[in-house]
């Protein structure tokens, strides 16, 4: 039903999910779906049946294994997963209870590395919820050993298991559960007429979260987040009010205000890029950059709009300036009629619930979940430093009338390195994000790069770049194949960052060089490319490039 | 009544795109082809959240028919609206 009131969405990413577990979740299927869709995707899920996940994992025949779906999660309830322990827990003995306890954890083993070896599924499996009920009551938590301890002990080794397996992620159910109450989110009656589990209410929070999941894993997670200012960051209106007057950092709502900050700049730790959208001048915001309160400084934002324009267009020139798509990006702004006119402007862009009470806001940042990525790089650290250097670079290239004159007083560094173990991931994530320049846009799993990795077949180089300015860290990559009497490129790929500044052609050119010393002869070989004619008019350079290896 | 019958017969139409009023309201759900017991469920979890009732685990029980169904909500809302 909610198919239909939600429309089409073409440039959403297929997706096969497969919700399975310990308990029914066939009233989680379609706030899953609507959740998926909410996060950019066009889901097919298929449901498990209750309780069944071991064996519809585990038989070859199966209806899941046939499906052989992107992403499988696995969700688990305490009561069920500790059957025949917490019963009768006063009277059993430690040791059987721990051996029990192993047994479960080996069966979880089992069922991961079936999916693991004969799967291209990843697996999101949900740790236990410590319950609140123990039949020691006071003692439980005072003693060595009690329910609540033996949980937490699961937790541990349910976390320790997927840390085995690559494509395994742990989802923080107690977190979930703690947060929304373990007394709301169950109702007893419907957990014992039907073993559902999670009632209806919170059915889609749990699939908010789970879905934020996929997102990251499919790099759907929002890099931006657009703030306005007055009422916003700060309490009062600098524009009237000056610095002095603000509310921030002290007081009630001033306390809420470097609340809001700090989480801020929690997210510009994780790599989250912050941008001003506000209307003001930029002579009455500057002087605030210098509050003793001010938790954000001036360098946290790597784009800064104050005029009287149009918040659209800001927004636009916003995500021209930053290179990140509007569906990349997040809005946070008091005022309802702007948050209104940007959601009917530039509905790709995901605009905030403001709550009505502004000490309300820091925990709705804190559990916004949008922004969350499983990995971060070394590189998405730096983002907003790279965006600033970018400007110098800018104000740089002004100066001189010759573009070479320019690239030669960058003083850049360019240093290819062969795959390793340090630099898999952030290979993976270019090979995977990578879309303006990417020559036969070619996107391969880690598993698939780490087999590059150990394949005689394969080489897979990456480049760094630096320059007087700052540091890119790596930013592109090449994987070439040996094809008996040719080599060929398989993939060639750059950061639209690193380029128009030439180093596309001298990163080809030093990996041909270390392709040549590795003692592959090319001497009766050719390089080719199987690109459609108009593909190859952007890349002719290559050619020349090859061409005068050859 | 007739609100209710509306309300019920949307909840019904929405969890299990079947239409009440096809259907004889004294005939035993175990027989009806579409009526399975999580969309009960799903029925009755509805029916609370549109008209502000709980029905117990022993009023789940007890509902085998449409007009079943009916009379608890009638009689629930009585109460609340008694006590009201």
């Amino acid at each position: 039903m909610l198919r239909e009131k939600i429309g089409i969405f073409s440039g959403n990413t297929k997706i096969e999910v497969a919700l399975l577990g310990s308990y029914t979740l066939n009233n989680l299927m379609e706030p899953m779906w609507f959740s998926l869709v909410q996060k950019g995707f066009l889901p097919g899920i298929i449901m498990g049946q209750y309780n069944q996940y071991v064996q519809e994992i585990l038989d070859e025949n199966s209806e899941i294994r046939k499906a052989n779906p992107d992403i499988i999660f696995i969700l688990l309830d305490t009561e069920t997963f500790l059957e025949g322990v917490l019963a009768d827990f006063q009277n059993l003995p430690q040791e059987e209870v721990i051996e029990s306890v192993d047994a479960k954890i080996s069966y979880l083993k089992t069922v991961l590395s079936a999916v693991k070896s004969s799967m291209k599924s990843r697996v999101v499996i949900s740790n236990l919820s410590l319950p609140f009920y123990s039949p020691l009551g006071l003692r439980d938590i005072n003693s060595d050993y009690g329910v609540k301890k033996l949980v937490f002990g699961i937790n541990g080794m349910i976390s320790s298991l997927a840390k085995e397996f690559d494509n395994v992620t742990v989802f923080d159910f107690d977190s979930f559960a703690s947060y929304y109450g373990k007394k709301n989110i169950t109702d007893d009656k419907y957990w014992h007429i039907g073993r559902i589990y999670i009632s209806n209410e919170f059915a889609a929070q749990l699939c908010s979260q789970l879905s934020q999941i996929a997102a990251s894993y499919y790099g759907k997670a929002k890099k931006c987040l657009v703030v306005d200012l007055d009422n916003t960051l700060w309490g009062g209106v600098i524009g009237e009010e000056f610095v002095d007057g603000i509310q921030l950092g002290e007081g009630p709502l001033g306390e809420a205000y470097s609340g809001i900050q700090r989480v801020m700049l929690d997210f510009h730790n994780n790599g989250v890029i912050l941008a001003i959208n506000s209307k003001n001048n930029m002579e009455d915001v500057e002087p605030v950059f210098s509050h003793r309160n001010m938790v954000l400084k001036k360098d946290n934002f790597a784009a800064i709009k104050c005029n009287w324009d149009d918040k659209a267009s800001n927004f636009l020139e916003i995500s021209k300036e930053l290179n990140i798509g509007l569906d990349s990006m997040a809005y946070l702004d008091d005022n309802p009629i702007e948050r209104e006119s940007i959601k009917s402007k530039l509905p790709q862009v995901y605009v905030i619930d403001f709550p009505e009470d502004v000490t309300g806001l820091p925990g709705v940042l804190k559990t916004l979940g949008i922004f969350d990525l499983l990995k971060i790089s070394k590189e998405d650290k730096k983002r907003t430093q790279m965006y600033l250097e970018e400007k110098k670079r800018n104000e740089l290239k002004e100066k001189f009338s010759s573009l070479n004159d320019y690239l030669f007083d960058l003083g850049m560094v360019l240093e290819v390195e062969k795959l390793n173990d340090g630099n898999i991931d952030r290979i993976t994530q270019l090979i995977n994000k990578t879309n303006q320049f990417n020559l036969r846009t070619k996107r391969y799993s880690k598993e698939e790069v780490l087999h590059f990795m150990n394949s005689r077949g394969f080489k897979v180089y990456a480049a760094s770049l630096k320059d007087k300015f700052g540091d890119f860290g790596i930013m592109g990559v090449i994987i070439l194949e040996n094809k008996k009497d040719c080599w060929f490129i398989d993939a060639f790929l750059l950061s639209c960052r690193a380029m128009s500044r030439g180093v596309e052609k001298e990163f080809l050119r030093q990996a041909l060089h270390l392709y040549r010393e590795l003692g592959f002869s090319y001497d009766n070989g050719y390089w080719w490319l199987d690109l459609r004619k108009k593909q190859m008019e952007n890349v002719k350079w290559i050619k020349v490039v090859l061409d005068a290896y050859n | 009544m007739p609100i209710i019958e509306e309300k019920v017969r949307k909840i019904v139409l929405d969890v299990m795109g079947m239409d009440i009023n096809r259907i004889d309201h004294s005939k035993s759900l175990k027989d009806v082809e579409e009526w399975d017991s999580f969309n009960n469920l799903m029925v009755v979890s509805e029916i609370e959240n549109a008209f502000g009732i709980k029905f117990t685990a022993n009023d789940i029980y007890g509902v085998d028919t449409i007009s079943k169904i009916m009379g608890i909500v009638a009689k629930k809302l009585e109460k609340s609206e008694n006590k009201g």
